[in-house]
C-alpha cells in the first residue's frame, strides 16, 4: 500500500500538494486565526496549551495567529517582485541581443556590475538608506534576479535571431517589436521561463532574510522571517515560535521549485515528441 | 571481375526494431567481399545508417538488433548479441561517420588520436607506423602536422584523418557513412579515389553508404538499393545502373540531375512511409507507377534475377529501361523581357579579427523576366554573401543593386515596402526558415497581409490557392512545420515567397537538404513557376546537376570573383576556365559511370540497354 502511494506520487506531485496546502493556509489562515496577531492575548512565554496551540511570545501574542498571518505579505511581495524581474529583464535581454555594440555593452556591463556586487549587502545599504517601504523591498528584490534572467533571455534571443525565420521576417520589413512578439518570444519562452521556479524561490528567501535582518518589513507585522528573528532568544521556552515558521519557509521554497521543475519537465517532454517517429522517441526516454 | 573472392563480412537476415516492435530495418542480407566496395543507396528513412551501425553491433537509443547473424571471417555473431565483442568493433570493422568536424575530438591532436585508437585495441602505437598510416591516406606526416588539432585541418584533411583512424587497426571491413556529404566536389573526388585505392591495396571490404547514386555508381562494385528499411534491389553496379529491375531504382536514376547537358529531372511523387506507417503490401506501392492489386495486398520477397542480381518486385519484367533525360528549353520564354535586377560591381566583406575580409569582389549580373541565373560555387566562394547582399540582409561595401531600373538601398530596412515585396528569398534549410511555433497558415499569410496589405478574408482565400499552387493539400494549413517532411517544408518556403507576388526569387541552395526524388519535384515546381509567372530567379548552388536542370545563364564563382559566365549549354559543354573544367570533371555522374561501364562491358547485353 505504501509502495503504491509512493509510485503514484512523484516528487512534482508531492511538491504541488504541499504548495497548494501552503497557499490555502496563507489565504484562509487570517480567517481562522483565533487572536489578533499584533496584540497581547495571554501570559507572555506560555507553553503550548488548548488556548494557545503554539504558545505565546515575549509580548504574550498568540504564536499560531501570527503564523497564520505571517505568510501572506511575504508571498504576495515575492510574487510581485518575481513578475517585476521578468518585466524588466526580458526587454533588457532582447534589446541587448539585437543591438550588438554600444547598447549591448551598456546593458550587459550594467548587469555585470549587479552580478559582481553582493546582492544582500547592497540591499541592506539601500533599504537602510531609503527606508523599508514595501515598494522598495519589492523593487530591490526584483533587481537581484535581473542579471541572470536577462542573460538567459539574451542568449536565447541571440540564437533565435540568427535563425532564418527571423531573417525572413526582416526581409518583409517587420517592425522589431513585431519580430520580438511573433518570432522571438514563442521560441525563447521555454528557456526564459525555466528560471521562474528558481527566481521565485530566491525572492522568497531574500525577502525573509531582509525581514529577519530587520531591514525589511518591520515589527509588529506578523511575518515568518521577523518571528524567527524575534523569538530565537526564547527558543528554550517556546521552540515552536521559531521552528514552525522556519519549517514553513523551507516547505514553501522546496515546493515552489519542485512544482516548477516537474511542470517544466512535463511540458518539455510534450515538446520533444516528434510526430514522425513517435514510438522510437517514446521508448528512448 | 576477378574470380570468387573471400567474403570479408556477411550480414544475414538482420532485423532492427524499435522497442514498440516496429521494424526500422528488416531482413537485410549483404555480402561484402574482401577488396571490393558495396554501395548502399537510399533516401532518408531508408535505414542505411541503421544497417551500417548494426555491423558494429551498435544499437541506437530505443532500438535493438532483434534477429540476424553476422559472419566476419571465421567469427560468427548471432543477434540479439548479449555483449558485442570489442575486438570486432573498431578493430576488425571500422566505422567512419558522416561529419568529420564533429566526430573528431577537438582537443586531441592528430597523432594522439591515432595512437589512442591503436592502444585502445591493444596494439602497439609506434610513431613510424602512425606516419605510415597518415601517408597512406595522403596526409602529411611531419612532426608539425602530427601536433595539429582537428580545427587546424581543412574539411578534406579532416575526412582523411577519419579514414586514417578507421584504418589504424588494420580492419578487414570499413564502413563509410556518407563520408563525402558536405565536401566540395574536387575534395570528394580525391577522397573517393583514396577509398578505391585502399580497398584494392589492402583487400578491405568496404561498405559505402550514400544518398547520391552518382557517387556510388562510379565507385562501387555492387549496389544495394534500400527503401523503407529493406533491400529492394541488389546487384552489380553496371547492371543496376544500366537496367534497373525495380521501379524505385529506375525512379532514383531518373530523378538524379545530370550536369552533362541542360535537361529536366523526373520527380517521384510522395514520400518514404514512416516506420509505423508502412503499408501492408509492397512498401513502394503507393508511389509506384506499376502498382497493381497484388502490390497493395501482398509483400513481395527478394527474388533472384540472376545469381548476382536480385529484386523485390512483382512486376520486375514490366520495368522499362531508364528514360533518356528530356532536354529542356534553354531560352527565355518571355517575349521582350525587361531587366528586373541589375547588379553592378558589387563588393562585400565580412568583419574578422584582422580587419575586413573581402568575400565577393566586382560582381556584376543582370536578371530579366523569366530568366534563371545560376550562381555556382563551392562553400566559401562568397555566393551566399552575394545573395544576402542583394536581399538586404548583408550590407555590402560598394557597387549598386537596381531593381526595375532604380538603385535600391543596401539595407532591407530602408527599402520601400514595394521593393521588399518584389524580391523574395527562399532559404537553404526549410527546417530553420519556418518558425516552429507558427502554423503553416500563419507563416504563409503573414506576407499577404504585411507586404500586400490584404484583408483577412482575401488573405485566407489567397493562402489556399497558394497551397494548391505548390501542390500541398488544404489539410496542411493548421499543421506546424515539424509535422511536415523536408520537401513539404521547402514547398511552404516557396509558397511564402510567392505570397508576396514577387518579380524575382532568390533561391539559396534550396534543394541541398532534400532527397533526390524530392529535389527533383522542387526543381520542377520552381522551373514551372518561373515559366508560368515570368519570374526572374537567382539560383545559388554548388551542384552542377541542379544548374543543368533549371538555369538559363550560369556564373561560376571562384574565391569571390566570377571566373566564368555564359549560357548553360555553353558552360556545361564548353567550359573555358580551368576551375569550371575541374568542377565538371570531378562532379560524379551517372552517365559517365554508365558510359564507362558500357566501354568495359562491351555490347554483351544490347537487348535491354539504352544509354541513360
Amino acid at each position: 500500500m505504501i509502495k503504491w502511494i509512493g509510485r503514484q506520487l512523484s516528487a512534482g506531485g508531492v511538491s504541488l500538494i504541499l504548495l497548494l496546502l501552503l497557499i490555502a493556509l496563507v489565504i484562509f489562515g487570517p480567517l481562522i486565526a483565533p487572536y489578533s496577531p499584533t496584540e497581547s492575548a495571554g501570559v507572555p512565554l506560555s507553553r503550548p496549551s488548548g488556548a494557545h496551540l503554539f504558545g505565546t511570545d515575549t509580548l504574550g501574542r498568540d504564536v499560531l495567529s501570527r503564523i497564520l498571518l505571517g505568510g501572506q505579505l511575504l508571498l504576495i511581495m515575492s510574487l510581485a517582485s518575481t513578475v517585476l524581474t521578468y518585466l524588466i529583464a526580458i526587454p533588457i535581454g532582447m534589446i541587448a541581443a539585437v543591438n550588438k555594440g554600444v547598447v549591448d555593452d551598456i546593458l550587459m556591463r550594467g548587469v555585470d556590475v549587479l552580478i559582481a556586487l553582493p546582492a544582500m549587502l547592497v540591499l541592506l545599504v539601500v533599504l537602510s538608506a531609503a527606508g523599508s517601504g514595501i515598494p522598495i523591498i519589492i523593487i530591490g528584490t526584483a533587481i537581484v534576479r535581473i542579471p541572470l534572467v536577462s542573460r538567459v533571455t539574451r542568449a536565447a534571443t541571440l540564437e533565435v535571431f540568427s535563425s532564418e525565420y527571423v531573417e525572413s521576417a526582416l526581409t518583409r520589413g517587420e517592425r522589431i517589436w513585431s519580430i520580438f512578439i511573433r518570432e522571438v518570444m514563442p521560441n525563447i519562452k521555454e528557456a526564459v521561463f525555466s528560471t521562474v521556479g528558481l527566481s521565485f524561490t530566491a525572492a522568497v528567501l531574500i525577502m525573509s532574510s531582509l525581514n529577519f535582518l530587520g531591514v525589511g518589513l518591520q515589527p509588529p507585522s506578523p511575518d515568518w522571517g521577523i518571528m524567527i528573528s524575534e523569538n530565537r532568544s526564547i527558543f528554550e521556552m517556546n521552540p515552536y515560535a521559531v521552528l514552525v515558521p522556519t519549517l514553513l519557509l523551507a516547505i514553501l521554497t522546496v515546493s515552489i521549485s519542485g512544482t516548477w521543475d516537474s511542470f517544466e519537465r512535463r511540458s518539455g517532454a510534450k515538446r520533444t515528441k516528434t510526430p514522425v517517429v513517435p514510438k522510437v522517441r517514446a521508448s528512448a526516454r | 571481375m576477378t574470380a570468387a573472392r573471400t567474403v570479408a563480412l556477411s550480414l544475414d537476415d538482420i532485423t532492427v526494431t524499435t522497442r514498440s516492435g516496429d521494424s526500422i530495418v528488416q531482413n537485410v542480407s549483404i555480402d561484402i567481399p574482401a577488396g571490393s566496395i558495396v554501395g548502399i543507396v537510399g533516401e532518408s528513412g531508408a535505414g542505411k545508417s541503421t544497417v551500417a551501425l548494426s555491423t558494429l553491433g551498435y544499437e541506437q537509443a530505443g532500438t535493438a538488433i532483434s534477429s540476424g547473424r553476422m559472419h566476419l571471417g571465421d567469427r560468427e555473431v548471432t543477434f540479439p548479441a548479449k555483449a558485442f565483442v570489442s575486438d570486432i568493433r573498431g578493430k576488425r570493422i571500422a566505422y567512419v561517420p558522416q561529419e568529420p568536424a564533429v566526430s573528431l575530438n577537438p582537443s586531441t591532436r592528430v597523432a594522439a588520436s591515432l595512437i589512442s585508437m591503436r592502444r585502445l585495441h591493444g596494439m602497439d602505437a609506434d610513431i613510424s607506423y602512425i606516419r605510415q598510416i597518415l601517408r597512406s591516406v595522403h596526409l602529411p606526416s611531419d612532426p608539425g602536422f602530427l601536433r595539429r588539432y582537428p580545427h587546424q585541418l581543412s574539411g578534406g584533411q579532416q575526412q582523411r584523418l577519419c579514414l586514417a583512424l578507421g584504418l589504424a587497426c588494420e580492419p578487414e571491413v570499413l564502413v563509410l557513412d556518407e563520408i563525402t556529404t558536405g565536401l566540395d566536389v574536387v575534395t570528394q573526388e580525391a577522397i573517393l579515389d583514396e577509398v578505391r585505392r585502399l580497398a584494392t591495396e589492402r583487400q578491405i571490404g568496404v561498405i559505402y553508404i550514400t544518398h547520391d547514386l552518382a557517387v556510388v555508381a562510379e565507385l562501387a562494385d555492387r549496389l544495394v538499393v534500400m527503401y523503407a528499411g529493406e533491400i529492394v534491389e541488389s546487384g552489380p553496379t553496371s547492371e543496376v545502373i544500366r537496367r534497373p529491375a525495380h521501379p524505385y531504382t529506375k525512379a532514383l536514376i531518373e530523378a538524379a540531375p545530370s550536369h552533362r547537358r541542360p535537361s529536366r529531372v523526373r520527380p517521384l511523387d510522395g514520400i518514404v512511409p514512416a516506420i509505423d506507417a508502412r503499408p501492408s503490401g509492397c512498401f513502394f506501392a503507393p508511389r509506384c507507377p506499376l502498382a497493381t492489386e497484388i502490390c497493395r495486398t501482398e509483400h513481395p520477397e527478394l527474388g533472384d534475377l540472376s545469381d548476382k542480381h536480385s529484386v523485390r518486385c512483382f512486376h520486375t519484367e514490366k520495368v522499362e529501361p531508364v528514360l533518356e533525360p528530356q532536354l529542356r528549353e534553354t531560352g527565355i520564354l518571355v517575349e521582350d523581357p525587361k531587366v528586373l535586377l541589375a547588379i553592378d560591381e558589387l563588393t562585400a566583406s565580412h568583419k574578422t579579427k584582422n580587419g575586413r575580409l573581402t568575400v565577393a569582389e566586382s560582381i556584376s549580373l543582370q536578371i530579366t523576366e523569366g530568366e534563371c541565373v545560376a550562381l555556382v560555387g563551392e562553400s566559401g566562394s562568397g555566393k551566399t554573401t552575394i545573395a544576402r547582399s542583394i536581399i538586404g540582409l548583408h550590407t555590402f561595401d560598394s557597387g549598386t543593386v537596381s531593381l526595375g531600373g532604380e538603385p535600391i538601398n543596401p539595407a532591407v530596412r530602408s527599402r520601400t515596402r514595394d521593393q521588399r515585396r518584389r524580391m523574395q528569398f527562399i532559404f537553404q534549410n526549410p527546417r530553420g526558415s519556418l518558425n516552429p511555433k507558427q502554423t503553416i497558415q500563419e507563416i504563409v499569410t503573414r506576407p499577404l497581409t504585411q507586404l500586400r496589405g490584404l484583408g483577412r478574408v482575401d488573405a485566407e482565400r489567397e493562402f489556399f490557392s497558394l497551397l494548391d499552387e505548390v501542390r500541398l493539400p488544404t489539410s496542411t494549413a493548421g499543421k506546424l512545420p515539424r509535422e511536415l517532411s523536408g520537401g513539404e517544408r521547402q514547398r511552404i518556403g516557396i509558397a511564402r515567397a510567392l505570397a508576396a507576388q514577387p518579380d524575382l526569387l532568390i533561391c539559396d541552395e534550396v534543394t541541398s537538404s532534400l532527397d533526390v526524388s524530392v529535389q527533383a519535384a522542387v526543381l520542377e515546381l520552381l522551373r514551372e513557376l518561373g515559366r508560368d509567372r515570368g519570374l526572374g530567379m537567382l539560383f545559388i548552388t554548388h551542384d552542377l546537376g541542379v544548374v543543368a536542370s533549371i538555369a538559363h545563364e550560369v556564373l561560376v564563382l571562384l574565391k569571390g570573383r566570377i571566373c566564368e559566365r555564359g549560357s548553360v549549354s555553353d558552360v556545361l559543354s564548353k567550359p573555358s576556365h580551368d576551375y569550371t573544367k575541374s568542377l565538371l570533371f570531378s562532379a560524379p555522374s551517372l552517365q559517365r559511370a554508365a558510359d564507362r561501364i558500357g566501354i568495359l562491358k562491351g555490347d554483351e547485353d544490347e537487348d535491354r540497354t539504352r544509354t541513360i
